[in-house]
C-alpha cells in the first residue's frame, strides 16, 4: 500500500458495496410502487403505458375517504394532547435522576421497546375489564399513549441544547418555577413542540396494530381499511393508495428538514 | 470534586415538577396497568361466550400453550403452539443476523462520508421508516407476486411463503439497525483507523479489531430494536406469508379474534413479554465490559 495515498473508506473490505446495495434495496420497492401507480393497465403488475386514470378513481371511493376522516379525527387531537403531555414530562422531570422518576419515565417510554401487539392486547384487555366501549375515545386514548414517547424525543433533545445557567439564573433572581416555565422554557420549546406534534400526527395516522385491537365498527381507520384491501392482493387502485402513502409523508419530511435547516442557518448567521 | 449547584438534581429546573403528572398518570394507567391486566388474564378462565374472561384462577391457558390432552386424558407436549413460537424466534433471529450483516457495513460506510453526505444518507435511511408499513409491505407484494416484477424476470414466486415474510421483515427493520450503529460509528476517530493502516493492519483486521469493538453499543441497541419487533410482527407475516406458516403475532391476534380464547392469547403475550425482557437484559450496556 502506498503511504502517500490518503486513507479512505474503500480500505475497509465490503463496506462500500454493501452500503450502496442496501440503499438500493431500501428504495427499489418504493420506486416500483411509485411507477406502477401511473400504470394504464388493469393488471396491477403488468406495465401498460403511462396514465393517471387510477388516481381519479380513488376520490370516488367513499369508504376510503370515510376512513381517512376517522384517522384525521383521531390523529389531530392525539398530536396536540401527546405533545402537551410529553412537554409536561420533559419540563417537570427536569434533570431528575431519582429511582422513582426513572421508573416512571421508563414506564411512559415502554411502548417504544415493547412489541406493539403486547401493548395492543393489554389495552384491549384493560378496556374490556373496566367496561370502556370500543369507540372514538378508547382509540384516542390508545393512540395518545403510543405517541407520547415519540413526542418526548424532540422536546428532550431541545431542552438538552440549552444552557442550564439561563434557568438557574432566573431561579436565583427569585423567579418561581412556574414563572420560569411560562417565561423561559415554554417560549424556547415552541419549535420542538411543532416537531413533536408532527411526529405524533404521523404515528397516529400510520398505526395499524393497536387500532385493529381497540377500534370498533364505527372507527375503522385508514390503515385498517387499507389492510383489508391488501388482504385481497395487488390491484391498480391499491397501487395509487400505496403511492400516496409514500409521497405524502416523504414530502412532509423533506419540507420539515429544509425548514429546520434554513432556520439553523439563519440562526447561525444571526449569532455571528 | 466539582461542587454542584442545588438545583441541578432537582426536577424543578425547567418548571414545576407537577407538570409531569399527566404523563405519569398515562404511564401508570395506560402502559403499566394493561401489562398487569394481560398477566392477570393469562391466569383466568376463558369467558363463556368466547370473548372476555371469567374471574377464576386457573393455569389452563399455559397448559393449552404447552400441552394437549387426548381423549384418554393423557397429556403430551403440544407441538402446534411450540412450533409457532420456535418458528417466530428462528425467523426473528435470521432477520436480525441479516440486518446485522447488511446494517453494520452500511452504517460504517455512512459514518465515514463527509458531514453533508452523511446527513443526506441518514435522511435517505430514515425516509422508509416514516412511510406507512402497509405501503412498504405492499411494495413487496407487487415485487414478489405471481406475475409480479421479479416473476416477470424469471424469479420464482415467493409471495405467500416464509421467504416473503423474511424479506418483508428485513426490509422493514434494516433502518432500525443502521441508525443506532451509525450513531456510534459517527463518533469513530478516523485517525485511529488511519494509524492502524499505517502500521500495516489489513482492512479486515482494522474492521474486526478496531471498528466493530468501538461501535458495539450501537450494535447491541440495533439487535434489540430489530429482534423485539420482528418477534411480535403481525403485518408482514399476515400479508406476505400467507396462512401456511403462522407466527406468534398472528397467533395472539387469532386468540383474541376468531378463536376467542383471551386467556391463551394473554398467556402468549406474556411469553412474548418475557422474551422481550430477556433480550433487553442481554443487550443492555454492560459497564464492566472493556475492549
Amino acid at each position: 500500500m502506498t503511504k502517500q495515498k490518503s486513507w479512505s473508506v474503500s480500505h475497509l473490505p465490503l463496506i462500500k458495496p454493501i452500503g450502496i446495495a442496501s440503499l438500493l434495496f431500501l428504495y427499489l420497492p418504493l420506486f416500483t410502487v411509485l411507477i406502477f401507480s401511473f400504470n394504464r393497465s388493469e393488471d396491477a403488475t403488468t406495465w401498460g403505458g403511462f396514465s393517471t386514470r387510477w388516481y381519479s378513481t380513488i376520490l370516488d371511493n367513499t369508504d376510503l375517504i370515510r376512513s381517512a376522516k376517522v384517522s384525521l379525527s383521531i390523529a389531530i387531537p392525539c398530536a396536540i394532547i401527546a405533545a402537551l403531555i410529553a412537554t409536561g414530562l420533559a419540563v417537570g422531570i427536569g434533570r431528575a435522576t431519582g429511582k422513582v422518576q426513572n421508573f416512571l419515565r421508563a414506564l411512559v417510554n415502554a411502548p417504544l421497546v415493547l412489541p406493539e401487539i403486547v401493548t395492543a392486547v393489554g389495552t384491549l384487555a384493560l378496556f374490556s375489564l373496566v367496561g370502556l366501549p370500543l369507540r372514538y375515545s378508547s382509540l384516542l386514548f390508545a393512540h395518545i399513549v403510543m405517541c407520547v414517547p415519540f413526542a418526548f424525543l424532540p422536546i428532550r433533545s431541545r431542552l438538552r441544547d440549552f444552557d442550564e445557567n439561563i434557568f438557574e439564573a432566573a431561579r436565583d433572581l427569585g423567579a418561581s418555577s412556574t414563572r420560569v416555565m411560562m417565561k423561559i422554557t415554554v417560549p424556547l420549546l415552541v419549535p420542538a413542540l411543532l416537531s413533536s406534534g408532527l411526529l405524533s400526527f404521523i404515528i397516529s395516522m400510520d398505526d395499524f396494530l393497536t387500532s385493529l385491537f381497540v377500534s370498533g365498527p364505527e372507527t375503522t381507520t385508514l390503515p385498517i381499511y387499507i389492510f383489508g384491501l391488501l388482504k385481497l392482493g395487488a390491484s391498480p387502485e391499491v397501487n395509487v393508495i400505496a403511492a400516496l402513502l409514500l409521497i405524502i409523508p416523504t414530502l412532509g419530511l423533506l419540507v420539515g428538514i429544509t425548514w429546520t435547516a434554513t432556520r439553523r442557518r439563519s440562526n447561525e448567521a444571526r449569532n455571528k | 470534586m466539582k461542587p454542584r449547584s442545588t438545583t441541578e438534581k432537582e426536577p424543578g429546573i425547567y418548571g414545576p415538577g407537577l407538570v409531569s403528572l399527566p404523563a405519569y398518570i398515562t404511564g401508570i394507567l395506560l402502559v403499566g396497568l394493561p401489562l398487569i391486566v394481560v398477566i392477570v388474564f393469562s391466569f383466568l378462565q376463558r369467558g363463556e361466550f368466547g370473548s372476555g374472561v371469567i374471574h377464576k384462577f386457573t393455569l389452563d391457558a399455559y397448559r393449552t400453550v404447552f400441552y394437549e390432552t387426548d381423549l384418554m386424558g393423557n397429556q403430551s407436549l403440544n407441538f402446534s403452539f411450540l412450533k409457532i413460537i420456535l418458528r417466530s424466534i428462528l425467523l426473528a433471529f435470521t432477520v436480525t443476523i441479516i440486518c446485522l450483516i447488511v446494517g453494520i457495513p452500511t452504517a460504517i460506510w455512512i459514518a465515514l462520508q463527509k458531514k453533508t453526505t452523511q446527513r443526506i444518507l441518514i435522511v435517505l435511511v430514515t425516509i422508509p421508516f416514516w412511510i406507512n408499513v402497509l405501503a412498504r409491505t405492499y411494495a413487496w407484494m407487487l415485487l414478489l407476486a405471481d406475475g409480479g416484477l421479479f416473476n416477470q424476470f424469471g424469479a420464482p414466486v415467493l409471495l405467500y411463503t416464509s421467504w416473503a415474510t423474511f424479506i418483508g421483515l428485513t426490509y422493514a427493520f434494516l433502518p432500525f439497525m443502521v441508525l443506532p450503529i451509525y450513531a456510534s460509528a459517527e463518533k469513530l476517530d478516523k485517525n485511529i483507523l488511519e494509524a492502524a493502516f499505517d502500521l500495516g493492519a489489513s482492512g479486515w483486521r482494522v474492521l474486526i479489531r478496531i471498528v466493530i469493538p468501538m461501535i458495539r453499543f450501537g450494535i447491541f441497541a440495533g439487535i434489540a430494536i430489530v429482534f423485539i419487533p420482528a418477534l411480535g410482527a403481525y403485518v408482514q407475516p399476515s400479508l406476505l406469508g400467507g396462512n401456511k406458516s403462522m407466527l406468534i403475532g398472528s397467533l395472539i391476534n387469532d386468540q383474541f379474534g376468531e378463536s376467542r380464547n383471551w386467556p391463551v392469547g394473554s398467556a402468549l403475550a406474556v411469553l412474548l413479554l418475557a422474551m422481550t425482557g430477556v433480550i433487553l437484559l442481554a443487550t443492555r450496556r454492560r459497564k464492566l465490559e472493556f475492549v
